[in-house]
């Protein structure tokens, strides 16, 4: 785990910022109080993340309230816990349109801009079993003297209260350009036209296992539960498959 | 969530400051506008305006307001507030006097210091000049207190998100409330009418929320829970209790349009 005062000390050094705007350095402990003070209509986690060294600098301790993953976690270099809570029927559909959309703009150029905002919207489902509507956002802050992104942002807005019961599922991915305030590339993927039966988290804990060739028995051990039990949320889970 | 904005809040209230002392309406908001591209979300082509509800007058419209419905800010300043109900379909109308009355009674019944600026967010559809749908978020934030500390001026933010989700008229209108003194955030129950705040639930009560929403009975819960159906029922009452739903169908109902539950 980084050092909190390796932390601080990298906090207070001064980034070349998006050079094609401004001459002046800007903190990264600057750039983490305007984050604070931003205006959005959904509670929401943010994460600092140099791009050069790919390390993440900073994460807001709302993670744990939205996603109930502690922060300290992420800087121990857990990144991926940010993608694996993704919801686990949407994500390599998400992965893969990501990669490949992530891609195109990179080819073009588009993520050494300035002010260019890529949003990526997808479903992720927390321990306790709450799904959120997650609209992910990237954008590059600062850039190095030539003009390759240094410090990048991504938020994590919680926007479950815009969406209802929905019967497709469909990621997508867009570019908002702060400079001309519009939508400036859209695309968008259909996961599914009809959501399966989803399991519960302990029939989850229950299927991982059988995929790691335990034995009813060997998993009754393991979570701590009668054989009886096990046999149930096989006969469950068994029977949502065949619905799907 | 810790996170607050209390900054940017105080740079609009050294804004609202400056344009009270010249006379509000001289906020030609460059400021206002450099603001806003910064921080006020990138979800999609936004404006703004700052309405007064003591007049039922926008004090100041966005010159580039035209790119959100097609009318030129001087219309909104000759008709105000009133002119944006004319951009909601017929359907809607009643959808959405209820929650901007539940929007304006619940920030109302706040206490000054939680009210000055909390944002109401309102989802809607509306109608452009050229008669396209198209779907508008609209987050109002209370700048101003009166003088009994109720809502005066408030910041609204207007944003076409039609890439973010269809605007299909079956849709209605949707409501979440957000305080940044406490970190609060409420979501609009329309069989209620009311606001309800979800995290008060403990990790327990949301489970049996959820396996509610599956259409289970008590039974069938205490049995996947392994506690016993009065348990459930404890739970369900203090649920009940907490969220001032009448009875779990009212509650479930909410909970599938807000798709907190699978």
């Amino acid at each position: 785990m980084k050092k909190e005062h390796d932390i601080e000390q990298y906090r207070t050094r001064n980034f070349h910022p998006s050079g094609l705007l401004h001459e002046e350095g800007i903190s990264l402990a600057q750039l983490i109080e305007n984050e604070r003070n931003s205006i959005l209509p959904s509670p929401y986690f943010f994460v600092f993340y140099d791009y050069q060294l790919s390390e993440t600098l900073y994460v807001s301790s709302s993670v744990e309230h939205l996603y109930g993953i502690n922060k300290h976690v992420i800087y121990g270099g857990e990144e991926h816990l940010l993608v694996e809570i993704i919801l686990r029927d949407e994500q390599p559909a998400v992965k893969s349109f990501v990669t490949e959309v992530w891609d195109d703009h990179y080819h073009r150029g588009e993520i050494y801009l300035t002010d260019r905002v890529f949003t990526v919207e997808y479903r992720v489902q927390r321990s306790n079993g709450d799904i959120l509507h997650i609209m992910h956002q990237n954008e590059v802050l600062s850039f190095t003297k030539k003009n390759l992104p240094k410090i990048t942002i991504a938020r994590f807005l919680d926007m479950s209260w815009l969406f209802g019961d929905e019967k497709e599922r469909i990621v997508k991915f867009y570019m908002y350009n702060r400079q001309t305030n519009k939508i400036e590339y859209f695309a968008e993927k259909l996961v599914f036209k009809h959501a399966p039966p989803r399991l519960t988290s302990r029939e989850d804990q229950v299927q991982h296992l059988i995929n790691h060739g335990f034995t009813s028995n060997q998993i009754a051990g393991k979570l701590d539960i009668s054989v009886e039990t096990v046999k149930t949320h096989r006969k469950n889970i068994k029977a949502k498959k065949a619905d799907a | 969530m810790p996170d607050s904005n209390a900054e940017i809040m105080e740079k609009y209230e050294e804004l609202f400051e400056t344009g009270k002392r010249r006379g509000i309406k001289d906020i030609t908001s460059d400021q206002l506008r450099e603001l806003l591209k910064r921080y006020s979300g990138g979800f999609g082509t936004f404006s703004y305006t700052i309405m007064d509800f003591s007049s039922a007058e926008f004090l100041h419209v966005a010159e580039d307001i035209d790119q959100i419905w097609g009318y030129p800010a001087e219309s909104f300043l000759e008709h105000g507030i009133q002119f944006l109900f004319n951009f909601f379909p017929e359907e809607h109308h009643d959808a959405h006097f209820k929650i901007s009355t539940a929007a304006w009674t619940y920030g109302n019944s706040l206490p000054p210091e939680k009210l000055l600026y909390s944002t109401a967010n309102f989802d809607n559809i509306n109608r452009r000049k050229n008669g396209d749908l198209f779907r508008i978020l609209t987050r109002q934030i209370t700048v101003r207190l009166d003088g009994d500390g109720k809502i005066w001026l408030t910041l609204a933010i207007f944003t076409d998100i039609s890439h973010i989700k269809e605007p299909e008229i079956k849709d209605e209108p949707r409501l979440s409330y957000y305080i940044p003194k406490t970190g609060e955030f409420l979501i609009y129950n329309p069989s209620t009418e009311s606001m309800i705040n979800l995290d008060i639930l403990t990790d327990r009560e949301r489970d049996i929320l959820q396996l509610s929403a599956r259409d289970k009975t008590a039974s069938e819960i205490a049995d996947e829970l392994y506690i016993s159906p009065y348990t459930v029922q404890t739970h369900r009452a203090n649920i009940l209790k907490k969220t001032g739903c009448k009875n779990m169908a009212e509650l479930v109902y909410f909970s599938k349009y807000h798709f907190l539950t699978h």
